[in-house]
């Protein structure tokens, strides 16, 4: 491929900016200011909402982009960060990489010291401005010196070459093409750091441009494609308004505006609704710092062994569990009858007054034992207080996967409806807009509980508030749940529209209740990790 | 595909090289493993001892560093004194294809010459010579003797102990332990 025939593919004029923003239809706003369907595009505010590139989405809004949008907007910010610090968009692009994509922090750090940026960067050799990238593409605006006329020694291979078989990174050091290509292909197989590979020269940290990039691996285009890949996927993954979708298999965009918490993969995605800040699945109202250690607490099923550790032992004798569940240390085993101390294990008979009477066995230090017995009796409590909103996390979590499942079905019954009914598409839509509130309702339920384990114990008030909308929601997702189960013959679409609507609105109540502040302890000392020695 | 006829250069160049105190010895028919020496610096613990370097060259060679480890042992901060391996830029991510095996193991021999105890390979040999540089000096002197040698004559000290009962190994490896030091390598001897 020819490199002309090559820079076609990056031209990018003020004309593509303007058609891409017409092309801009399907913005949404996220589930927590209004759910993600396709009233959703009503939502899309002036031009500057969906314009690509360094321009902002209106805050609030979302968008699936493609691959090539991804990189037409890469190419805008790049472009607009070019004219700004009057530099190649080649070397903006480089610079917006070192500051993790933010024009903001590159502004202050460049023009406090453009000299340590560009060479810390590697780009302080580069040569060519601003002018040339905006007329041609973004692969050809560095450029190349000649390599020394009369030929060289290549000081890879040592073989003689004539000029025209060398390249010539900014640094001015020459290599022959073979060796040049193999050194790039060579970064190609190490990943995605062949974004920062410098002149192959010893000690030279000149980055090689892209315009080099291409002439070298001209011969191997799919190692040439992979290389643009790395730069995108360097683009997707600092760009804090960029996302991959998480979901296995997906591999769809979402751009979002400021202030969007969780976005969904759709229309024309996968469908799975995700946190545009952690990338986790959505869990307003939780925060992403509490679904993160829920997700460790959780991970972490040892506790629930700490505590049988701590409350169970065996017999000394035949070795039969036996669970304590009385502050008395003296034991009589169930299967063998075998009587013992709890404390030592040893044989009861021997607690005589000699050892300091029944129920004070002198090998307990009391201090020790007061302070291993609250310990103990907290582990239990705090652990029945977790199983008791892990319990109801897991049911809906469940409940969700079912809910999942039920979407094939509903898609079939739609169907089977439409034809009964001879009715419209649109009028059986709302089986499936039931169907989705379902999921939706069943994944902030299941953070609710996230939500109110690690809700402030003291905040009565808020709990109540809390609970009270937690409830609400709970109830009317499960009747929803039912009617959306139920036979077509007595399902009464006015009353599913209507419940779906309510429910609807619970769930925002609840998001934004929770949202508009209450107060939540962070995970602490976590008292059923400790081991225990002693009963309760 | 490492470029068989860039190493088959580089070691023409070495052959004719007499003055850099490095020399390269192929071991294998497809010149994939080598085997090279340096001499110890002047001035250095290392004076007077030839240090033998395994190297082996990867598939990506010259596009990836050669994979090289110190087989005679040695006492140095950046070389581990149980394995050979060794912690230098160059032979990892500073590698550059315009370098050479012979650049990679004069550079090895600046290594020698100039200790970095801040990236150290060795954590006990590190440090020591940070905290006592003297006793440094004379356990790297002791292992370049017993190690980097060639053994036209055993040691006095190690003679002496073999004379009092002990086992040549053993009376090597405690001489190493105490940096040389014949009293502190008896009581060792003695105590365990
Ligand atoms: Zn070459
Ligand atoms: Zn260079
Ligand atoms: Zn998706
Ligand atoms: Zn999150
Ligand atoms: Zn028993
Ligand atoms: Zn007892």
């Amino acid at each position: 491929m020819s490199e002309e025939e090559e820079d076609e593919n990056y031209v990018y004029s003020d004309e593509d900016e303007l058609e891409l923003e017409e092309e801009e239809e399907e913005v949404y706003a996220p589930p927590s200011h209004g759910r993600a369907s396709e009233e959703g595009a009503s939502s899309r505010g002036s031009t500057e909402s969906a314009a690509m590139g360094g321009k902002r989405l209106q805050d609030g809004t979302y968008t699936l982009i493609e691959r090539s949008e991804v990189e037409a907007a890469m190419l805008a910010k790049a472009r607009e960060v070019s004219e700004l610090l009057e530099v190649s968009a080649s070397c903006a692009e480089v610079l917006l990489r070192y500051t993790g994509w933010s024009s903001e922090r590159l502004m202050e750090q460049f023009l406090a010291d453009p000299e340590k940026v560009s060479s810390r960067c590697g780009v302080d050799k580069w040569t060519g401005g601003c002018e040339g990238s905006t007329a041609s593409s973004l692969d050809s605006d560095v450029a190349l010196p000649p390599a020394p006329s009369g030929g060289l020694t290549c000081r890879i291979c040592f073989l003689e070459v004539p000029a025209s078989e060398a390249l010539t990174a900014p640094c001015g050091h020459s290599f022959c093409g073979e060796c040049y290509e193999g050194y790039l292909a060579n970064k190609i197989d190490e990943g995605s750091s062949c974004v920062h590979a410098t002149c192959p020269e010893d000690k030279c940290t000149t980055l090689v441009p892209p315009k080099l990039w291409q002439r070298a691996l001209s011969g191997i285009p799919d190692k040439l494609a992979k290389y643009k890949t790395f730069r995108i996927d360097n683009f997707i993954t600092f760009s804090k308004e960029l996302r991959w979708c998480p979901a296995p298999n997906c591999g769809k965009v979402v751009r979002a505006g400021a202030c969007v918490a969780s976005v969904k993969c759709a229309p024309g995605g996968c469908g799975f609704s995700f946190c545009m800040k952690c990338g986790e699945e959505a869990h307003q109202p939780a925060s992403c710092e509490l679904v993160q250690q829920w997700a460790e607490k959780c991970q972490n099923e040892s506790e629930t062994a700490n505590w049988i550790l701590a409350n169970t032992k065996r017999c000394p004798k035949c070795q039969t569990r036996i669970e304590k569940n009385q502050g008395c240390n003296h034991m009589s085993c169930s299967q063998c009858k075998h009587e013992f101390c709890w404390m030592c294990m040893g044989d009861w008979s021997e607690h005589g007054a000699s050892t300091g009477g029944y129920y004070k066995c002198n090998k307990f230090d009391p201090l020790k034992a007061t302070d291993e017995e609250s310990d103990s009796a907290r582990a239990k409590r705090e652990l029945d207080r977790y199983l008791h909103y892990y319990k109801r996390y897991h049911g809906h979590d469940q409940a969700q996967k079912f809910a999942v499942k039920q979407l094939e079905a509903t898609e079939k019954r739609m169907v089977e409806l439409q034809e009964s009914t001879h009715g419209s598409w649109i009028d059986v839509q709302f089986l499936k807009t039931a169907n989705e509130m379902v999921i939706d309702c069943r994944r902030a339920l299941k953070s609710t509980y996230i939500f109110g384990y690690y809700l402030d114990p003291s905040a009565t008030k808020q709990r109540e508030l809390f609970e009270n909308l937690q409830e609400h929601l709970e109830r009317f997702t499960e009747t929803l749940s039912e009617m959306t189960e139920q036979p077509l013959e007595t399902m009464d679409r006015t009353e599913v529209v209507n419940i779906t609507r309510v429910t609807e609105s619970f769930l925002h109540n609840l998001i934004s209740g929770a949202e508009s502040g209450l107060d939540v302890v962070p995970d602490a000392k976590d008292p059923t990790t400790k081991p225990t020695v002693a009963a309760s | 595909m490492a470029d068989k006829g860039r190493i088959k250069k580089e070691l023409t160049e070495l052959s004719r090289d007499t003055k850099s105190g490095v020399t390269v010895e192929v071991k294998s028919e497809d010149m994939h493993e080598l085997e090279g020496t340096i001499s110890g610096p002047e001035g250095t613990p290392y004076e007077g001892g030839t240090y033998v370097i395994t190297i082996s060259i990867p598939r990506g060679y010259p596009f990836e560093p050669p994979k090289m480890k110190f087989l005679t042992k040695i006492w140095h901060p950046n070389i581990s004194s149980q394995t050979g391996a060794i912690c230098l830029d160059i032979l990892k991510d500073q590698w550059s294809p315009a370098l050479t095996i012979k650049t990679a193991l004069l550079s090895l021999q600046a290594l020698l010459c100039s200790p970095e105890p801040e990236d150290p390979q060795d954590a006990q040999v590190a440090t020591m010579y940070k905290q006592d540089p003297a006793k440094f000096r004379q356990t790297a002197k002791f292992w370049t003797e017993t190690y980097a040698q060639k053994s036209d004559g055993e040691s006095a000290a190690i003679s002496r102990l073999v004379e009092m009962g002990f086992s040549r190994d053993r009376a090597v490896a405690a001489l190493a332990q105490a940096g040389g030091d014949e009293t502190e390598a008896v009581n060792k001897l003695l105590s365990s």
